[in-house]
């Protein structure tokens, strides 16, 4: 593109998702396509969910170490609260944002995220134990957690786009957006196909024929003689029909 | 723990849920955009969305040459927090006490940006806490076994009691260390002293740095100078947005920095664009 015809409109909205995609569309009103937005990189790297028995292996022995005993909190020294049983570092969810994409932007962090990505982990996976590394530590509490699982998510999302790997969002969803998309374009195949026999009916309706003035001569007797033979007898459900 | 199993009930529902969101506004795009794949408008919901959240940090993030700074869409969010940072209405709408504080924070974001990697939990707490410790650990991979960096051993007594791992003991030194004077300590001390030396220090770099100031002013003409910045008026449409979805959520406008809002007319992104202009951090190699 050349240049943008308009200014960015300024957009204020209470989550991310609905933010990004006003400026998205901003975007494009503005003269931008898709692609000045989001770039190609060519070929994505798949994350396919690899399986690993080390990790289940310690999966199962952390299961089997049991939990704590009922009441076992209760016993816990008072003058000595776990680091998220006092009042958390971050009352501000801006703040406690600020934070942790901070840490998130960390070389160190983003290129361990950016392996977790392409091994297969989910985006929400990784936002939501990055969160609650932080909940533990008594940064924030569980209602600014809650409120920050979508924006950590943008901001995985972008690395992993960043990064150009095809991640998984949550769960093992790798394909779902495509497989989305052949069932769209298979939809909007049937549309096509239903529109033009629609618009012939309706044209045909909106033109006003008369049937008195239509030629009864047109179809030799015989013709609709034998139609009449092979078409099925429609008969009413209250017909009594043959004993 | 019941604490942690509703918690970790949320998640899932609150996972399900942003995908919900995000498979929505995919489809809300494509229907506007029509032919486009819906891998291509995720991708461009993703930079959005970095872009909005860190104020323009993420452009420079990803690599300023080669990544999302490059682009001209880049360079087109950053425009309207640009707008509004040179006017004069936001201090008066938004009331005094709001701006040097959202300041600050970026100024804090900068600061944090640097920030050294956080202390990880215990065992205790389960593998979802270590793998997002482990996360900001250089010297731990991802899912890695075993207990987190700083953090006490799985379910060991110093886990379960949350009083975390005990502090290094302290190197014994035997023998108490001879005291030793300002003088001993200081083989260059001009006077003798702590006071002296400061006196005698900072007048001297007082008068040297004087001396050079004028000195340089002589020989250079004077500091140069920058072309200043024209001031510009807000227009109306610049504040209208964050006006108006103050008054439709029914609060006070000065209380916008206890909301969490996002997009390009939220105050935390206008003021956090200045990162925009700046190196924040290097790309991972």
């Amino acid at each position: 593109m050349a240049k943008p015809t308009k200014n960015p409109r300024p957009i204020i909205s209470n989550n991310i998702s609905d933010a990004s995609a006003q400026v998205v569309l901003d975007g494009l009103d503005s003269g931008f396509t898709i692609d000045d937005i989001a770039p190609s990189k060519g070929p994505k790297l798949r994350a396919e969910k690899q399986f690993s028995q080390e990790n289940l292996d310690e999966l199962v022995s952390l299961s089997d170490r049991g939990a704590p005993i009922p009441g076992q909190s209760l016993m816990n020294n008072p003058e000595e609260p776990y680091s998220w049983e006092q009042p958390p570092e971050f009352t501000n969810p801006r703040e406690a944002l600020d934070y942790v994409v901070s840490l998130m932007f960390e070389p160190e962090a983003m290129k361990n995220i950016i392996i977790s990505l392409s091994k297969g982990a989910a985006v929400i996976d990784i936002g939501v134990a990055i969160l609650y590394s932080q909940f533990t530590t008594g940064k924030i509490n569980p209602d600014v957690l809650l409120m920050l699982v979508e924006p950590v998510t943008y901001i995985i999302m972008a690395m992993g786009e960043e990064a150009n790997i095809k991640y998984n969002i949550e769960g093992d969803d790798l394909d779902e957006f495509d497989d989305e998309e052949t069932d769209e374009e298979e939809e909007d195949l049937k549309d096509e196909f239903k529109n033009p026999l629609s618009n012939i009916k309706e044209k045909t309706l909106n033109k006003g024929i008369d049937k008195s003035k239509i030629n009864s001569g047109v179809v030799p007797e015989s013709i609709l003689a034998k139609v009449e033979e092979s078409s099925p007898e429609i008969k009413s459900i209250l017909n009594k029909g043959e004993i | 723990m019941g604490l942690f199993k509703s918690i970790k009930k949320a998640f899932k529902k609150v996972g399900k849920a942003v995908k919900k969101v995000v498979k929505k506004v995919v489809g809300g795009v494509k229907k506007v955009v029509k032919k486009i794949s819906s891998s291509k408008i995720l991708k461009a919901l993703a930079i959005a969305g970095a872009i909005i959240i860190t104020g323009g940090a993420a452009l420079t993030a990803f690599g300023s040459t080669t990544g999302l700074a490059a682009t001209k869409f880049g360079t087109w969010m950053m425009s309207t927090s640009q707008s509004v940072l040179g006017g004069t209405a936001f201090g008066s709408a938004a009331g005094k006490s709001f701006i040097p504080r959202v300041l600050t924070q970026t100024g804090n974001f900068v600061a944090k940006v640097a920030a050294k990697p956080f202390g990880a939990v215990g065992g205790a707490i389960g593998s979802t806490a270590r793998v997002g410790a482990n996360i900001f650990d250089p010297n731990q991979t991802l899912f890695q076994s075993g207990p987190a960096a700083t953090g006490p051993k799985p379910f060991s007594g110093a886990a379960l009691s949350g009083t975390g791992a005990p502090p290094p003991p302290a190197p014994v030194v035997p023998g108490t260390p001879p005291v030793q004077t300002y003088a001993e300590l200081n083989p260059g001390s001009l006077t003798g002293n702590k006071w002296g030396d400061y006196v005698v220090g900072g007048v001297g770099s007082v008068i040297g740095g004087v001396a050079t100031g004028y000195a340089q002013q002589e020989l250079l003409g004077g500091d140069p100078r920058g072309v200043d910045a024209p001031l510009m008026n807000e227009s109306k449409d610049s504040l209208g947005a964050l006006q108006v979805y103050a008054s439709n959520n029914n609060f006070n406008l000065n209380d916008i920095y206890g909301q969490l809002t996002y997009g390009t007319a939220d105050p935390g992104y206008i003021a956090s664009t200045e990162l925009y202009t700046q190196d924040t951090i290097g790309v991972p190699s």
